[in-house]
């Protein structure tokens, strides 16, 4: 016991006092109160957009520890308040562009802090065979070790062992330690969170390690519980979704957001409960009281749609990475994987059980487990640690100093995994302050949206009784929240269409925006049905009423040095949209997705440095974008 | 226990944990003996490269200085840390220890908390530290190219006269989606908020008069501002709290470099010259 005791207070100081060496490399801007210090302001019944990242993992996750990073929670706070912190292969990360508003550090809760303290001498855990085999110089050995807790975290089979307890309740502490003492109410938010890290096994015995991502963050509006619900205590997310309600009648409120659902092997969203049981009302009402948003894109790939599943959709290629985790096994792409495909799903779903489980709102977030997310194409990093520091790691730059790609066998790692990855993204949210309540409020109603890294804005409301001359009112919002919804919201028909007001604002760190867009799903005959309508393009565009589209607006990417053309696109967009295929029994679901310019891709930018040509199996370029929480309509009361 | 041991195996972290070891050995292999850190044209010419392939530019002297400084300081903990037998075995990896040796020298938690005159004397001389930047305050009205077209200028011109005249500026101009009031900001923020030349412009408008169009990221504007903050220097006593924990962490930090300079001065540097006569 007292030793046991030791160890909790030897493995706190050691997490709290491990922070990075300063290189002195931090900025010396002579604004050196925190950032937005000036600008905390009361609350705006209209509502302030904040941007923040609510996946970040650090030295307290297992396989980040293993990737060679030793930065802590502090120090994914600091970058995100603009700070230095160093990479595990040596080099600095900083963020292009202003502060993050709010952050969430997500390490994995099982086995929490287990493999620092495995690493530190002196404690229990250290002792252990399997320790000094992980922290032991003979490559099988580690790897043995390593698979053992990568393995139980997968069954949820505790090594009864190698799984202390105290030190998992000691390292949450001081994550929600570290959350407490960076939280600014009215300037910079940051919350207790963790990510519950469920695989189910899919493919069976000859399937080898490929298994459907189930993993969830769990986010707590404030006060939290002394102990993470970990795989250790079950894989069932149904079963985390219960301990999240009694934790919620404890006073312990929180929410958990799945992601990677582009890698559940169609079990994220899949049409039955996770026992194979139809779904149910009950099932649907909790669902949705604890997963009521989606983080739909981040470092390994975006969750909207699916080529195969969007086939009229020219942007449904974007951010596609399909692979099950640590397998070259793609996943099931026809079935549970994809949101556009779920929230059509869902609308079925409420005809049939009355009640809709992915009535979901949207954010995106990095998924970072080098504490600092790598959000910019021009300066990516990637997500983990040494094992894709580098371009050559990554597959953007041929492997050996060549100077070409003739003949080149890339190394799979690189070929399969992480040149499919991206530079993405960013949770943005509508709230009338930058408080823990009011952030944590707003993704609870879903006025939320997910951006691929970019800092655009964008306003969506629905309403009947909207009208044109609303886009030029100065009190447009307050109109708007007073006569309709905002993204996240329900709509109840009146019989006639509704309208859609559409307003986007460029970031000025990136490019012009090219268009905007309602993607819609309903259902039909019992069927589900998708489309996608532009409806502003920028230029002076108009949109083809024959095709649905807006023409080119002639944007282009210099690939030769990666600028991008200065005379196309549009600082803001702005529309009042009204669906022309409105039936008024018919029941749906409108969300927005923005696209900005061209610009190039991360790979094209690391080839440019290394001065050789882009890999030509990955894209060029891409558009940096946005998708909206839908609105969702139900018919017409009879 | 079997069960588990059977898992198949994680692939990428095979192949990891090659990159993994690659990399250690690679920065080994230098033959000289214990006190000497030899900065070999082979070092030096791998430091360059990996600078290179960072920040897609040469390193400068002074950037190239630095790498040897930092090499030289990772080779030198290392071997300091192999000779206090941090290390288990030869094989052990030199980062590793480095960043072993760099955890035992953390002084955090040793420095001692100041008295109000030793915070106050630090402070005295760290004033630069606290400094507040200029804040402006401004209102704007906003004209957008994508309302307007070729008619912008002319729009945001007649609206000037409009306020010339006294028309109340909240009734002029496009829906803004940031905010039409900004309060005590300094020039980094608006720079963030608008882009770099509307920053720079608005910074330098005299108070109280509306502006001519001003081009930002999002179209025209025209500006008043309402309050200039000068850049002023910050006092003691409401900054105490921010002024100790910046003592605190100086300090650990002065320390540990302090230590690390201390390991590093037992030890000789050769460092090689590649452009000879220097």
């Amino acid at each position: 016991m007292t030793r046991n005791l030791l160890v909790c207070v030897a493995l706190g100081a050691l997490v709290a006092g491990c922070t990075a060496i300063d290189d002195g490399n931090t900025s010396d801007d002579s604004e050196i109160l925190a950032p937005g210090e000036s600008s905390a302001e009361g609350a705006n019944p209209n509502r302030n957009v904040y941007f923040g990242d609510l996946h970040i993992h650090t030295r307290n996750s297992f396989d980040a520890y293993i990737f060679n990073v030793r930065t802590t929670p502090d120090d994914a706070y600091k970058f995100g308040l603009g700070e230095t912190v160093k990479h595990p292969a040596g080099y600095d990360l900083k963020l292009e562009g202003p502060p993050l508003d709010f952050m969430a550090v997500t390490d994995h809760a099982a086995y929490l802090g287990h493999l620092p303290a495995m690493d530190t001498e002196g404690t229990e855990l250290s002792k252990l065979d399997m320790a000094k085999d992980m922290f032991s110089d003979d490559n099988d050995k580690i790897l043995a070790a390593f698979q053992l807790i990568g393995g139980s975290i997968r069954n949820g089979v505790k090594i009864e062992e190698a799984f202390d307890p105290k030190v998992t309740a000691s390292v949450w502490k001081d994550t929600i330690d570290a959350a407490d003492k960076y939280y600014k109410p009215g300037k910079f938010t940051t919350f207790a969170a963790y990510e519950y890290t469920a695989v189910r096994v899919t493919r069976g015995e000859e399937g080898g390690f490929a298994g459907g991502n189930l993993h969830r963050n769990v986010v707590f509006r404030g006060s939290a519980p002394d102990m993470p619900f970990s795989t250790l205590d079950s894989t069932n997310p149904e079963d985390l979704w219960t301990w999240m309600d009694e934790q919620r009648e404890a006073g312990n409120e929180s929410l958990a957001m799945p992601h990677n659902s582009n890698v559940s092997d169609g079990e994220m969203f899949k049409m039955e409960t996770y026992d194979g049981a139809p779904l149910t009302k009950e099932y649907a009402e909790q669902r949705m009281r604890n997963e009521p948003i989606v983080e739909m894109t981040q470092v390994k790939g975006t969750s909207e749609t699916h080529p195969s599943l969007s086939p009229n959709d020219e942007w449904a290629d974007f951010g596609i990475y399909d692979k099950l985790l640590s397998s070259p096994v793609a996943s099931k792409t026809d079935t549970g994987d994809y949101v556009r495909q779920a929230l059509a799903n869902g609308v079925k779903l409420m005809e049939t059980i009355g009640v809709n489980p992915f009535a979901f709102g949207l954010i995106g977030s990095s998924d970072t487990h080098v504490v600092g997310g790598s959000f910019d194409e021009k300066n990516f990093w990637s997500k983990v640690g040494i094992l894709d520091a580098s371009p050559e790691q990554r597959g953007s730059v041929p492997p050996g100093g060549a100077k070409t790609w003739e003949g080149v066998k890339l190394d799979p790692n690189a070929d399969l995994w992480f040149s499919r990855w991206g530079a993405s993204g960013f949770a943005a949210v509508w709230a009338e302050e930058n408080t823990r309540e009011s952030i944590f409020d707003a993704m609870r109603r879903k006025e939320t949206y997910a951006t691929t890294g970019t800092r655009l804005k964008v306003r969506f409301f629905g309403g009947f009784g909207f009208n044109e001359a609303m886009l030029d009112d100065p009190e447009m919002v307050s109109k708007a929240y007073a006569n309709g919804v905002p993204m996240g919201g329900d709509l109840i028909g009146n019989g006639e269409a509704p309208s859609f007001l559409v307003w986007a604002l460029r970031d000025p760190m990136s490019a012009p925006l090219q268009r905007l867009q309602v993607v819609k799903v309903w259902v039909e005959g019992g069927q589900t049905k998708e489309k996608l309508f532009d409806v502003a393009c920028s230029d002076g565009g108009t949109v083809d009423p024959a095709t649905g589209r807006c023409p080119d607006n002639g944007a282009k990417v210099d690939l030769s040095n990666c600028a991008i053309s200065q005379d196309k696109g549009a600082p803001e967009l702005k529309t009042m949209w009204t669906d022309p295929e409105y039936k008024s029994d018919q029941r749906a679901s409108y969300y927005v997705r923005v696209l900005e310019n061209p610009v190039c891709r991360w790979s094209t930018w690391d080839a440019l440095r290394a001065n050789v040509p882009p890999n030509p199996k990955l894209p060029k370029t891409i558009q940096e974008r946005a998708w909206t929480s839908p609105i969702w309509l139900a018919p017409s009361e009879a | 226990m079997k069960k588990l041991l059977r898992e198949p195996l994680v692939h990428f972290l095979a192949v990891g944990f090659l990159v993994f070891f690659a990399n250690y050995f690679w920065t080994g292999g230098q033959s000289v003996d214990d006190q000497t850190i030899a900065v070999s044209d082979s070092v030096l010419a791998r430091l360059d490269d990996s600078w290179i392939r960072t920040t897609g530019r040469k390193p400068s002297a002074e950037d190239r200085n630095g790498l040897i400084a930092q090499y030289v300081q990772e080779e030198a903990l290392a071997r300091e840390a192999q000779r206090l037998g941090l290390a288990e075995g030869d094989e052990i990896i030199k980062r590793r220890l480095a960043q072993k040796m760099r955890f035992m020298v953390d002084r955090e938690e040793a420095v001692d908390e100041p008295s109000d005159s030793e915070l106050e004397t630090w402070f005295a001389e760290n004033r630069d530290k606290f400094n507040i930047a200029e804040r402006r305050s401004f209102n704007h009205v906003y004209f957008s190219p994508e309302q307007h077209g070729d008619g912008l200028e002319g729009k945001a011109s007649a609206a000037l006269l409009e306020l010339q005249r006294g028309t109340n500026w909240q009734s002029l101009g496009d829906p803004f989606m940031q905010k039409r009031t900004y309060v005590t900001v300094p020039q980094g923020e608006v720079t963030r908020a608008f882009g770099p030349d509307f920053a720079q412009a608005i910074f330098a408008l005299p108070k109280g008069q509306w502006s001519k169009p001003i081009g930002s990221a999002f179209g025209l504007h025209l500006v008043r501002i309402e309050a200039v903050d000068q850049a002023a220097q910050a006092d003691f006593s409401a900054n105490r709290d921010r002024i100790r924990d910046a003592y605190m962490e100086t300090m650990a930090e002065t320390e540990r470099q302090e230590e690390i300079e201390r390991i590093v001065g037992r030890y000789d540097v050769v460092v090689s010259n590649p452009e000879s006569g220097k």
